[in-house]
This record gives structure tokens, C-alpha cells and sequence, in this order.
């Protein structure tokens, strides 16, 4: 072995070397993002209402991020919610400030927008281009059956009719064409209620029997007595990763895609459950801001005064990294057109 | 139940809840006085607060707020004819009339006397009728809504007034408009013109303030003079004739107060025509209201307020007994009840009980506190009404054009603002009730939704309802009656023939032209839409058109003979009548003219540059007001703008030119 011109030491010094200019650059960095966001205001732009899901966790880690963030900037919450949140999607690829003082929330589901519309969407945002920072929790959701109705099990479901409620063409109503045309699920939508409550409360007065998609979070907490008192009947969780809060013995949905095909479309079709409230840069913000803020959210996540607060409003904190969102999203993007289509396919009402 | 509802009342009595009561009150009426969803972005910010708190003291303090956000809606309603809110609409009819010929004080001091005592049954109703509520829920479902809605679009018929035709036609066009956006079926994009702003259908409150805000703005330029010229009352008197009123009216306090109260209970009905019920239930049932509503009656204020309060109370039962939140304050109470862990549905009105009651007092006090805190300074807001356009109309128009913007906070809102604002202005002027179009507009949603969702669910069934023939016949009623009388008033049959003749030309037939053109390119636009999504946009079109014509033809062919019809015209009249035309087409050009010039000055450099400035021009150029005066009333309304909402409520204002061609512009506030 020919020796080179570098002894062990000689290494050993160099590598410390590198540390310390490592350690030099990364002091330097630090402060110039302290220097950058003190005195600064920096904005929590929310796609969604006042009072909504996600205004709740931005407004939330608001109160708590500003110590975590170098420079302590003040942190305050605007909402944008037209449109659904694309318009605050739209605006933040194109307009809002690249320079790190404001971070977005957009809805679980408008990343996924432009794969599944393809042409038809209003998506104006290259996904690839924004800067995901953070996600407080994912998104759970189930299909539930009311006590009275015969649909008490996902094998009741293949047998028994379950009617259930729809809110436009997207969510529920989606989830259950897609589940009827693809697994047999005998699903019947009344589509066109308002929202998620007016559902529960059709369901409640005996005008449905059930829903094929309910946020596991609005269900603990708003319909905690449904829970406690046996009024209904859990019968699967759509994410593939099985979520804490819900009682182990509720199946996954997964587990009854019979092909590897039928397991690829719900994946692609339930990838948004993963990431439950993305919070994201712009395009172009200095990589040394989007480090910084990273690791504010993760510092917050372990804040005790956050966590106190969390559990005081009932608001299950499961956090998702940047990496993890990357690579749902990396996935659902780099899916096959073939399988798209087929989802398209799948989406539309069944015939009968 | 009973004892619930005592125990309820020794907390609330308590003397520090009753005091963070009060301050919620307070604050409730400061950020009320804004239009807009100022209540809602308030309980956003002070929700936090409330947490530490116990809940009975965090529900007195949250009610207080919320409860009074639109106490005082009828201030601007009554002295400048501009709503406050969507549910003061109503209160303009006799309100404004009531202001010009001087008695302001009167009508405000009756409007909260009435919003006091109709706040008050409400919150008895509500009381007594909680333990029954969740089981009658249970007959309440999507086909039963379906036939309030058709009875709340019966009301059209009743504020059509003088032409029931035209006030169809209007309703149509309004459950036209109420379409635009993603049907709520297929998901079908309606009318969107290919906007986002659009995708979500038209937001209420910038539609609200184009049809009724703009116009009374309007004629005020163009009369250029105050609301009225003299007060009738010193203050106190003033105060006790508004007062005596509502004493002297007590029984159609508690029919419109039990209006508001159960209407408000429904789920889905919201706000914003609960006043034109009770106004029309006043306008159909009180003596002699046909001659006078409209004019200056006190009866139409009293009826329009004492609903309008008491479905604060109503609006809180289905968030409480079933979760379903009316509003989106409400489900911004709804977040706060479970963080302190409690669960809206049955528990509420069993082992919580006391609690619902104690939401209930809070809210009747907060009612008592709030009314009657406006009233006691009902005098001194009379004065605003005396005072010179040149220093009213700036104000308020700086304020409504933040009020429409925060409909959706897009700049699409300003420009529905305005767009609306024409069309209730010519409306207006022109003698097409506006109310029509507005419930069409309210309910034309929820009309289609239980329509299908009904038809899906029950095939043909849900038609043989015992609720739904009952809403329904009392709906059939309403048309048949307003259209029996129309006939009866034309002198019937022979009388009707008798007056058809010649052709007679008139610019103003030239209006309903372009309404029908306009419904005709709308219907063309439908074509490519699918069955489902198109069936109702079709059919309402259809109507209009074809009921547009026969109007416009009756107007052209048709003279009653006689005295013709006494009906009042269920609208207020231009005070322009003594102006030629072309005086009034041209100030209200320039009127159009200023607006625009805000809108372009606030895309141009933002709004903390455009509202100094506007108010300062306006003032110079078409007053000649004195400088100090001038400077003072820009530089404070700047500043009250700027530190609510911006400091407060950040609103994101929407980005400029300057800031896009000088970055380095961004330091100034609202560029």
C-alpha cells in the first residue's frame, strides 16, 4: 500500500478543520437568519377558514415557533381560503415573498390536484418547486356505519347496501365510487350536502346510514359520544400507515386490495392522508432560512408549553419531517400515467 | 329543566363573569360597528384567551361578543342606509325614510328597544324549547328543508310589491346567481367565466353591499345633500317615542322575535333573510301596512329588529344539540366547547344541561347589555344623520369597500361590489324591488341541494310529508294571494282588456331588454352543462325569460285603467325625483367614477395610500371643506383602519403595482 502524502494526523487535522469551518459557517448562517428575522414579521398564510382544521394548528404553532426561529420574528396567521385553498396556492408559488416571511398551509389534498385533474385543474404551482417544511399530524380518516343499519363490518359492506353522503364530486363521494367500481363496496352516495356536519346530522336523524370518509379528528372530537355510546361502527381506515388514535382492531383498507394493481390506485389515491397539514416555503427561499425554520417547527413539536397547549385544545400532534412529505409526494408524482387513468376511470359513478 | 336553568343563572349572576361578560359585549360592539365578518376574525384572535378560563365564564365571554357583533348593524342602516351586516338589509326600508324626515332618533331607539325585547323572547323560546329540540330534529330532514326554503322563496312574492311579476323575475335571476361557482352535485363549473374567484359561487356580504349600500351612497352624491336636514326630536324625546313604539307594538315584537328565534334554529337558513321575513310577515299581517311600509313606518324597523336579535339565541341550538354549526363563528364557538371538553349533541342537554342554559342567559344578558347600551346612546347617533354628505359618504365608502373585501379577500369581491352596485342602482332607480333578488340569491343553494338531495333519497315520497304539504300550501298561499290581488287591484278581467292598447315606448323598457339579453347569454352559456347540473339553472332561467317578456310586454301594451294599482312599491324611492336625467345619470357617472378611481388607486399603491387620499379629494373637490377638517377625518379613519385591520386582524392585503415594480415600496403599510 503506497502511502500517501497524508499521515493520520494530517487527517485527523483536516478533518477537524472542516469541522470548525463547518461549525465557523454554520454559527455564521444561524446569525444571519437571527439577523435577518429579528424585528421581522413573519406570516402564516392558511388556505383554509378561520376556525378550520389547519387554522387551528397554524395558528397554534404561531403562538408558540417565534422563540424556535433565530431572531424570535413575530409569527401572525392570515387566511386565504378561496376556492377550495388553490387560490392560496396559486399565490404562493407566484406571488407571495421568497425571502423566508412567509409560510404557507395548504389542504392535504391540493398537492395532489393537478395528478389527479390532469388538464382540468387550476393548479398554477410547480409541487416540485415549493419548500415543504413541516406537518403537525396526518390526516386519518374512516368509513363508519350507523348502529341501526345492517352494514356492520367491511364483509357487511360486499353484501348490504350503505347509503351514505356526498359533498360535491371530490372526497367522500369520490372515495366511495372509486371503493364501489374498485373493491365492491356497495355504497350508495346522496351527493350535494353542504358539509361534513350536515352529513353527521343526516345521519344522526335517520337520512343516511353512514359515511364513507370521516376525518378521524373531527369524529373524536366532535362526535365523541358516537364513540363512547356504540352509535356506530368503525369499518376501516384509508392510510396505509395505520394511525394511534384509532382502536388497533380497525382493519386498513389496504389490507383488502386483492392485486397489486388495486393496491398501487389506493395508494396514489390515499397518499394525501400521509401528510395532514403541510406547511411550506415558496420557491427560493436561502437554503439556510428553510434549515432554520425546519428545525423551529421540530423545536416547537417539543416545546412543553406547546405540547400543554396541544393537549388543552384536544389536537393530536403526530408530526411528519419535510423528508417524509417529499417522498409521499415524490411517489404520487412519479406514478405510472397508466394508473392515473385508470383512477380517473374508477372515479366516475357506477352504472347502476 | 327548571332547576338547570336556575342553576345556570347563579353562575352567570356571578359578579366577575357578568364583568368579562360585559367586556365581551364591548368589544363585540367596537368590532361590530365594521361591516363584514369583523365578529368572526375578533373571536379568532380572543379564542385563545378564553382557554384558561371556566367555561362558564369563556361562554360569557365569547356570547358577549358574538351576541352583539350585530347590535349595531342598524346605526348605518338607519342614518345612511348602508346595511351593516347581511341582516340589517331590511331595516333600510323604513329606517332611512324614517331618518329623512328627521326622526332617527326615534327609529334607532325603537330598533334597539325592539332588539332588545326580540333578543330577550328569543332566548325564552330557546329555553323552553330545548328539551324537545333534538327529538324534533329528528322529523327535520333534507325534504322538510327543502320546503322552508320554498316558503322563505314565498316571501318573493309579498316584497315583489306593486309588479309580483318583476319580483319573480328578480327572485330567478337571484337563484341564478346563487349557481355560479362548482354545483354541488357534479361538480359542473357554473357560470365561472374561468375564475377561481368564481369557483366557490359569489360570496354574500360584497352582493349585500353593491345592492343596498352602494346605491343610497349613490343618491346621496347625487342629491348632494344630508340625510336629512333637520332633527324633529331633541335626543330624549326622540328616545322615548322609539321606545313607546316598541311598548305599543309588544305583540308583533314577539311574532317577529319567535320568527328570528326558530327560523335561526334551522340549520342552513342563516342569517341573512330572517329579516326580510319578519319584515314581510309585519308587511302582510299589520294594518294599513300596505300604505305605508316603505315610507317610514316604525312597525317595518320593529319588525326586521327584534328578528334580527333573536336569532342569536336560535342559531345557537344546532351547534349545541347537534354540532352543526349556522355559522362560522359558531364553529368557531363549536372549537372552543371541546377544548373545554365539551361535547355539543345529547350530553349538552343532559349531564350539561346547566351549561346550555348558561349559554342561553349569556346571551340574553349580553343582548340586554348591548341593546341597551346602543340605546342609551341612540340620541347622539341620530345626529350623524344631519351631517354634510361631503364628510359621511368618503367614510362610509372607505369602509364598505373593506367590508366587501373581506368577503373572500380576493379583489374579485370589489369588483362584485361594484358590478352590483350598478345593478342595484339602476334597479332602484328604475323600480325593481331588490329584496327579490336577494332571497333568491340566499336561498337558491340550499333550494337546489335538498331539491336533489330529497329526489335521490325518497324518489317521489318525501312530497306527501305532513311538514312539507303544510310549507308547501302556505308557500302556494303567499303567490296566490299577492297575485289575486295584483288582479283585483287592475280591476279583473274586463278591467285588465280594457287597458291594453297602443304600444307605449319608454327608455326605462330598455332595462328589462338587457336583464332578458343577459339571462338569454347566461341560459346559452348553460347549454354544454350536464343534465344534473344544468336542470335547475335552466328551468329558473327559463322562467325569468319567459316571465321578463310577458312584464316587459304588459309594460309596453298594457295602461291600468283608473286609479290603478295603491300598492306600495315595496322599495325605497329615489330622493332624485326633483333632478333632470341627465343631472342624475351624470353625477351618478361621477359618483361610478370615484369608486373606480379608489379601486385603481388601491391596486396601485394599496389601500394606506388610497383611503387619506380619497377622503381628502373627495372632501376638497366636491365640498371645498376646510383643510383641518379634511385632514383630521383622513388621517383618523387611516388610522383606525390600519391598526384594526391590519394590526389587529391582518388581513392580507392584496399585493400592489408599486410593490411589484419597486420591491422596496413593501415597507409601506397595505402595499
Amino acid at each position: 500500500m503506497r502511502r500517501g502524502p497524508f499521515t493520520v494526523s494530517a487527517v485527523l487535522a483536516a478533518a477537524l478543520t472542516v469541522t470548525g469551518i463547518a461549525a465557523g459557517t454554520a454559527f455564521a448562517d444561524e446569525s444571519a437568519v437571527a439577523e435577518f428575522y429579528s424585528g421581522k414579521t413573519v406570516r402564516f398564510v392558511v388556505g383554509t377558514r378561520v376556525g378550520s382544521g389547519g387554522d387551528t394548528y397554524a395558528r397554534l404553532i404561531a403562538d408558540h415557533i417565534g422563540k424556535h426561529i433565530p431572531g424570535n420574528p413575530n409569527v401572525i396567521v392570515e387566511n386565504m381560503p378561496a376556492a377550495g385553498g388553490l387560490v392560496q396556492a396559486n399565490w404562493m408559488y407566484n406571488q407571495a415573498d421568497r425571502d423566508g416571511t412567509v409560510v404557507g398551509l395548504t389542504r392535504e389534498s391540493i398537492p395532489f390536484e393537478p395528478i389527479l385533474l390532469g388538464d382540468a385543474s387550476k393548479a398554477e404551482f410547480k409541487l416540485d418547486e415549493l419548500i415543504w417544511l413541516s406537518s403537525p399530524n396526518m390526516f386519518p380518516n374512516v368509513a363508519i356505519s350507523w348502529h341501526t343499519s345492517d352494514v356492520k363490518t367491511v364483509g357487511d359492506l360486499l353484501e348490504n347496501e350503505l347509503i351514505v353522503g356526498g359533498i360535491g364530486q371530490t372526497g367522500s363521494t369520490n372515495d366511495a365510487y372509486v371503493l364501489r367500481n374498485l373493491l365492491g363496496f356497495k355504497y350508495r352516495v346522496i351527493n350535494g350536502y353542504p358539509g361534513p356536519s350536515e352529513i353527521d346530522l343526516a345521519v344522526e336523524n335517520g337520512e343516511l346510514e353512514g359515511r364513507a370518509t370521516a376525518g378521524w379528528t373531527g369524529l373524536s372530537t366532535r362526535h365523541a359520544d358516537w364513540l363512547r355510546d356504540g352509535k356506530i361502527n368503525i369499518l376501516y381506515q384509508t392510510g396505509a400507515v395505520k394511525y394511534p388514535r384509532i382502536p388497533d382492531d380497525v382493519p386498513s383498507l389496504m389490507d383488502f386490495a386483492k392485486t397489486d394493481e388495486q393496491r398501487a390506485i389506493l395508494e396514489l389515491k390515499y397518499g394525501s392522508n400521509a401528510v395532514g397539514f403541510p406547511f411550506f416555503f415558496p420557491p427560493e427561499v436561502p437554503q439556510e432560512r428553510v434549515d432554520a425554520v425546519r428545525k423551529a417547527f421540530e423545536a416547537t413539536y417539543a416545546d412543553p408549553e406547546f405540547i400543554k397547549a396541544a393537549e388543552a385544545q384536544h389536537v393530536d400532534v403526530f408530526p411528519v419531517s419535510h423528508q417524509e412529505m417529499e417522498a409521499v409526494y415524490k411517489k404520487a408524482y412519479e406514478s405510472p400515467q397508466e394508473l392515473r387513468d385508470k383512477l380517473a376511470e374508477l372515479s366516475k359513478p357506477p352504472a347502476d | 329543566m327548571l332547576e338547570a336553568a336556575l342553576t345556570a343563572l347563579t353562575m352567570i349572576a356571578d359578579p366577575f363573569r357578568l364583568g368579562v361578560l360585559a367586556a365581551g359585549v364591548v368589544l363585540g360592539l367596537v368590532i361590530g360597528i365594521l361591516p363584514g365578518i369583523g365578529g368572526l376574525a375578533g373571536t379568532a384572535l380572543l379564542l385563545p384567551f378564553t382557554f384558561s378560563m371556566d367555561p362558564y365564564t369563556a361562554f360569557a365571554f365569547l356570547l358577549g361578543l358574538g351576541a352583539v357583533t350585530a347590535t349595531g348593524d342598524p346605526i348605518p342602516a338607519i342614518l345612511f342606509g348602508v346595511p351593516g351586516g347581511a341582516g340589517s338589509a331590511a331595516t333600510v326600508l323604513d329606517g332611512l325614510p324614517l331618518a329623512r324626515r328627521g326622526e332617527a332618533g326615534r327609529a334607532l331607539s325603537a330598533a334597539y328597544s325592539a332588539s332588545l325585547f326580540g333578543g330577550l323572547f328569543g332566548a325564552l323560546m330557546l329555553a323552553v324549547s330545548i328539551p324537545v329540540f333534538r327529538p324534533m330534529m329528528r322529523f327535520v330532514q333534507s325534504p322538510e328543508l327543502l320546503a322552508f326554503t320554498v316558503f322563505g322563496l314565498s316571501m318573493v312574492a309579498v316584497m315583489a310589491g306593486k309588479s309580483p311579476l318583476r319580483g319573480l323575475v328578480a327572485a330567478c335571476i337571484g337563484l341564478m346567481l346563487s349557481m355560479f361557482g362548482a354545483d354541488p352535485k357534479t361538480g359542473t363549473m357554473r357560470w365561472t367565466f374561468d375564475t377561481l374567484y368564481l369557483f366557490e359561487g359569489l360570496p354574500l356580504l360584497p352582493v349585500v353591499l353593491g345592492l343596498f349600500a352602494v346605491p343610497e351612497l349613490c343618491d346621496l352624491a347625487i342629491t348632494r345633500e344630508s340625510i336629512s336636514t333637520k332633527t324633529k326630536y331633541n335626543v330624549r324625546r326622540g328616545m322615548v317615542l322609539g321606545f313607546a313604539d316598541t311598548v305599543r307594538n309588544w305583540w308583533l315584537v314577539i311574532r317577529c322575535g319567535s320568527i328570528g328565534g326558530v327560523l335561526a334554529a334551522i340549520p342552513g337558513i342563516g342569517g341573512a333573510i330572517i329579516d326580510w321575513i319578519a319584515y314581510a310577515h309585519a308587511r302582510a299581517t299589520c294594518r294599513g301596512a300596505a300604505e305605508t311600509f316603505g315610507k317610514g313606518d316604525i312597525r317595518g324597523v320593529i319588525a326586521s329588529e327584534s328578528a334580527n336579535n333573536a336569532k342569536e339565541g336560535g342559531a345557537l341550538i344546532p351547534t349545541i344539540a347537534f354540532g352543526v354549526p349556522g355559522t362560522a363563528t359558531m364553529a368557531l364557538l363549536l372549537s372552543a366547547f371541546l377544548v373545554h371538553g365539551l361535547q355539543p349533541g345529547p350530553d349538552m342537554l343532559g349531564p350539561n344541561l346547566s351549561f346550555t342554559y348558561g349559554m342561553i342567559w349569556s346571551v340574553a344578558i349580553a343582548n340586554i347589555l348591548g341593546a341597551g347600551l346602543c340605546y342609551a346612546f341612540s340620541g347622539q347617533f341620530a345626529k350623524l344623520a344631519t351631517l354634510r354628505y361631503t364628510l359621511i359618504l368618503p367614510t362610509v365608502l372607505s369602509i364598505i369597500f373593506i367590508g366587501a373585501f373581506e368577503g373572500s379577500r380576493s379583489w374579485g369581491d370589489v369588483y362584485t361590489m361594484l358590478i352590483f352596485g350598478v345593478i342595484g342602482w339602476t334597479m332602484k332607480q328604475l323600480q325593481w324591488a331588490r329584496p327579490p333578488l336577494l332571497l333568491g340569491f340566499v336561498l337558491g343553494d340550499m333550494f337546489e341541494r335538498y331539491l336533489f338531495i330529497s329526489i335521490d333519497r325518497y324518489g317521489m315520497d318525501w312530497m306527501m310529508r305532513p311538514l312539507v304539504i303544510a310549507l308547501f300550501a302556505l308557500a302556494f298561499f303567499a303567490f296566490a294571494r299577492a297575485f289575486w290581488q295584483d288582479y283585483r287591484a287592475h280591476g279583473g278581467i274586463r278591467a285588465i282588456k280594457a287597458g291594453l292598447g297602443k304600444p307605449n315606448w319608454e327608455w326605462s323598457q330598455l332595462y328589462s331588454v338587457l336583464v332578458l339579453g343577459a339571462v338569454a347569454i347566461l341560459l346559452i352559456l348553460a347549454s354544454p352543462w350536464d343534465f344534473q347540473a344544468g336542470l335547475v339553472p335552466r328551468i329558473t332561467g327559463g322562467i325569468a325569460l319567459s316571465l321578463g317578456a310577458l312584464s316587459l310586454a304588459g309594460h309596453i301594451f298594457y295602461r291600468p285603467v283608473g286609479a290603478g294599482s295603491a300598492k306600495m312599491y315595496y322599495e325605497l324611492v329615489a330622493q332624485s325625483g326633483h333632478l333632470s336625467g341627465t343631472t342624475i345619470l351624470l353625477r351618478a357617472g361621477v359618483f361610478f367614477g370615484w369608486l373606480l378611481s379608489f379601486l385603481v388607486s388601491m391596486a396601485t399603491a394599496g389601500i394606506f395610500v388610497t383611503i387619506p387620499l380619497f377622503v381628502a379629494t373627495y372632501m376638497r373637490l366636491e365640498g371645498k371643506e376646510r383643510w383641518p377638517l379634511v385632514i383630521a377625518n383622513a388621517l383618523c379613519l387611516t388610522l383606525f383602519v390600519y391598526f384594526v385591520f391590519d394590526r389587529i386582524l391582518h388581513i392580507p392585503w392584496p399585493h400592489t403595482l408599486l410593490r411589484d415594480l419597486l420591491p422596496q415600496a413593501r415597507v409601506i403599510p397595505g402595499v
